[in-house]
């Protein structure tokens, strides 16, 4: 018993779960359907003013309708298919399409859908709220609108575009419009017509009509420039073919010979100037919130105007020599391409500051490099005189030592001629010794030339010239240059070459002077040793990273490392005369060279000097 | 004057420098002297072991031993023949100095024959 009451309580419990449930379910579906909506176009799917629509209704119904729409859609067609029997033949299809759909809203794009709609809603949509878009408030001005429709009244205002086409053409005297000849077409043509009646006599209206696209075509290639040619629409031309509108203004702008104005947003960018236009795609999303309204109660949908703006190409103002400074304030001006100026100023001026202080900073650097190149050139130049003052002040010193190397030859010169003199008075003249003394003078004089060459050469003042030459060849000349000295100085020089050539290029007075300089400085250093111990050894070799190594050592005390540091500056010196700038203009005359001179410290007994060129 | 029919005058000639060598030796014999010459101090003093000239013109600028020096030797080994130094380079004092040591004469390159003939005339002579 117990267990029977409680499978009853149970199944109680399942039964009031579940009709809990489906209550819950159903309240959520009132209050979150979702819509349907039927949107009747009255021309093809393709027309781009009905796609603009279109996509401004599923943007605007999307955004309206969170919870879901549901959109179906009809194109009439309208202009290819207008025989009254066809409309009855859609309506009873149509009819029988959606007899088992309900719709919450059903609208119509364009004036012969409205018509359409009105003629036939009760069989499609019976007391479905209608929703229009896109027809001139000129055409419903005689339509008597029942209750249940509402929609957005669009203006495509020709007077304001011909108040627009008459600020940008002060001069224009006369308008013309241009209509094709569909019953659309033709509607135009009668609505402009009225319209225009306002603006005469200051503007003579000439209407454009029943002709062929080429027609047309033709007759607007011979318009005066300031003419205003206002093309509405051409659904048909005079021979029955059939356009998108836009297609065939964009044909007729372009091969007017005037600047042309248009009512549909959709004409701007093709060819035609601007005009006060509205957008199907605002006119879409007008119609999206009066759907809205319309299924949140049940009063009759409003009527509203849809917002109008001037829209200006501004490529046809470009085309037309049309100054921007004639629109007016408020105008959208469209596919403006800027100058490279107008786009990338702030980049450009960025650029040009960057440019400027480039150029700047690159006449700083040539000033600053002409100033270093004239105070190097002024330092070469001082350093060349202070190098040839020490030369010459080296060879001052050498004098004695050159004068008897001079001597020398002309002792011998002076020596063969006198016994050569005697020579000639002995009978029989010994002609073999003769010839023999005058080989020797002619020798004798020889030398004696070359020691006074090899003289002027190290007196040469302001060389800068660097040659090719063989560092043997520089040694070997100042070591004959300085064995005069040498022999004085009771010091004995040897030289060995690795090599019997290194090439380097360098100065050769500059080079004589620093190995002359080194030879003398080892002989000083070993003034106080005994004859037999002064040794000065020469040599030279080439290093594995091609540089040309002059080595000069001595036997004499050698140098400590800070001598061997300050040895190279200069009025540094340890002799008791001089000034201490030998050593420190030889430095400086090598580093001209590119090359290197230093101390060894590897060597204890005594002094060596390295002396580095490099190769060619 | 003619120094033949007694024993001949020999001058030697030590210089390092062959041409002067050379040079002063034709000299010397044109002067009718015998004349032999040496490259170095140490050549000619080596040299005395087998001959002694009747002068010597020592040249003072050589490597190793100058003319002072192989004077000093000389004088210091008891040999007094006539000595004449000659120079290249003529050093304030070396004429002195040279004369000091013993030298008969103290001449400067380059040399002219009618000094250098008196000069060894009156070597000789003594």
């Amino acid at each position: 018993m117990v267990k029977l009451r409680f499978m009853l309580a149970m199944v109680c419990f399942t039964w009031w779960i579940t009709a809990t449930s489906v209550a819950i379910a159903a309240g959520d579906a009132d209050a979150h359907p979702i819509k349907r909506v039927l949107v009747f176009y009255e021309n093809e799917s393709t027309l781009p003013a009905a796609m603009e629509v279109a996509q401004g209704l599923r943007i605007g119904l999307d955004q309206r309708f969170p919870t879901g729409i549901d959109i179906y859609a009809e194109y009439l067609d309208i202009v290819r298919f207008p025989a009254p029997e066809h409309m009855l033949r859609l309506a009873t299809d149509l009819e029988a399409k959606y007899a088992d759909v309900t719709f919450d809203v059903v609208m119509a794009v364009g004036p012969g859908a409205l018509k359409f709609l009105l003629d036939n809603r009760s069989r499609i949509a019976p007391g479905v709220p209608l929703i229009f878009g896109a027809i001139n408030d000129a055409r419903l001005k005689d339509e008597q609108l029942p209750p249940g429709v509402g929609g957005v009244v669009s203006h495509f205002d020709v007077p304001k575009t011909i108040d627009l086409a008459r600020q940008l053409q002060p001069n224009a005297k006369t308008v013309v419009v241009l209509t094709g000849s569909s019953e659309f077409d033709r509607g135009w043509a009668k609505i402009s017509s009225k319209l225009l009646e306002a603006y005469r006599p200051k503007l003579r209206v000439e209407h454009l009509t029943g002709l062929t696209l080429e027609g047309f075509k033709e007759r607007v290639q011979r318009l005066p420039p300031d003419t205003i040619l206002l093309i509405l629409s051409v659904f048909q031309d005079a021979d029955g073919r059939r356009f998108i509108p836009r297609n065939a203004a964009a044909e007729i702008a372009v091969a007017s010979s005037a600047p042309s104005y248009g009512v549909y947003s959709t004409y701007i960018g093709i060819g035609v100037l601007g005009g006060y236009v509205e957008t199907f795609q605002s006119i879409g999303e007008d119609m999206a919130t009066l759907a809205e309204q319309a299924t949140n109660d049940s009063a009759t949908p409003q009527l509203i105007r849809s917002t109008g703006q001037f829209l200006v190409d501004w490529r046809q103002m470009k085309r037309w020599g049309i100054d921007v400074e004639l629109l007016p304030a408020d105008a959208d001006l469209r596919f403006f391409e800027p100058t490279v100026w107008e786009k990338y100023r702030l980049q450009i001026l960025a650029m040009m500051g960057v440019i400027a202080l480039q150029t700047a900073t690159i006449g700083a650097l040539i000033v600053q490099g002409r100033r270093r190149r004239r105070i190097e050139l002024a330092l070469d130049q001082e350093r060349l005189e202070l190098a040839h003052l020490s030369r010459t002040s080296q060879l001052g010193e050498l004098s004695g030592a050159f004068a008897h190397e001079l001597n020398q030859p002309l002792t011998s010169i002076l020596a063969n001629a006198e016994a050569g003199a005697r020579l000639v008075d002995t009978k029989p003249v010994d002609t073999v010794e003769l010839r023999e003394i005058f080989s020797d003078i002619v020798a004798d004089d020889k030398r004696a030339a070359r020691i006074i060459a090899q003289l002027r050469q190290l007196m040469v003042k302001g060389e800068t010239q660097l040659d090719q030459m063989d560092l043997n060849d520089a040694v070997a000349a100042t070591v004959a240059l300085a064995s005069s000295e040498l022999v004085a100085r009771q010091t004995r020089l040897d030289f060995h070459s690795d090599h019997s050539e290194l090439a380097v290029r360098g100065n050769l007075a500059q080079l004589q002077q620093v190995v002359l300089n080194l030879i003398l400085n080892a002989a000083e250093a070993m003034s106080n040793l005994g004859p037999a111990e002064r040794r000065i050894s020469i040599r030279t070799r080439k290093c594995e990273d091609g540089f040309c190594e002059l080595m000069v050592a001595d036997r004499g005390p050698g140098l400590t490392a800070e001598m061997r540091e300050n040895a190279f500056k200069p009025f540094v010196s340890t002799k008791a005369k001089g000034l201490g700038l030998g050593l420190a203009i030889c430095r400086s005359i090598v580093q001209a060279h590119g090359g290197t001179l230093r101390f060894d410290e590897h060597k204890h007994d005594g002094a060596r000097v390295i002396l580095a060129l490099p190769p060619l | 004057m003619s120094k033949m029919g007694i024993a001949p005058i020999v001058v030697a000639i030590v210089d390092d420098d062959g041409a002067v060598r050379r040079a002063l030796r034709r000299l010397v014999l044109s002067l009718s002297y015998q004349s032999v010459g040496y490259a170095s101090g140490e050549e000619f003093l080596a040299s005395l072991l087998d001959m002694v000239p009747s002068c010597v013109i020592l040249d003072q600028h050589m490597p190793n031993l100058n003319g002072l020096d192989v004077l000093g030797r000389m004088r210091s080994e008891g040999l007094a023949m006539p000595v004449i130094i000659i120079t290249g380079l003529d050093q304030p004092g070396m004429r002195a100095k040279c004369i000091k040591a013993g030298a008969a004469a103290y001449l400067v390159k380059p040399l002219e024959s009618s000094v250098l003939s008196t000069v060894i005339e009156a070597a000789i002579a003594g």
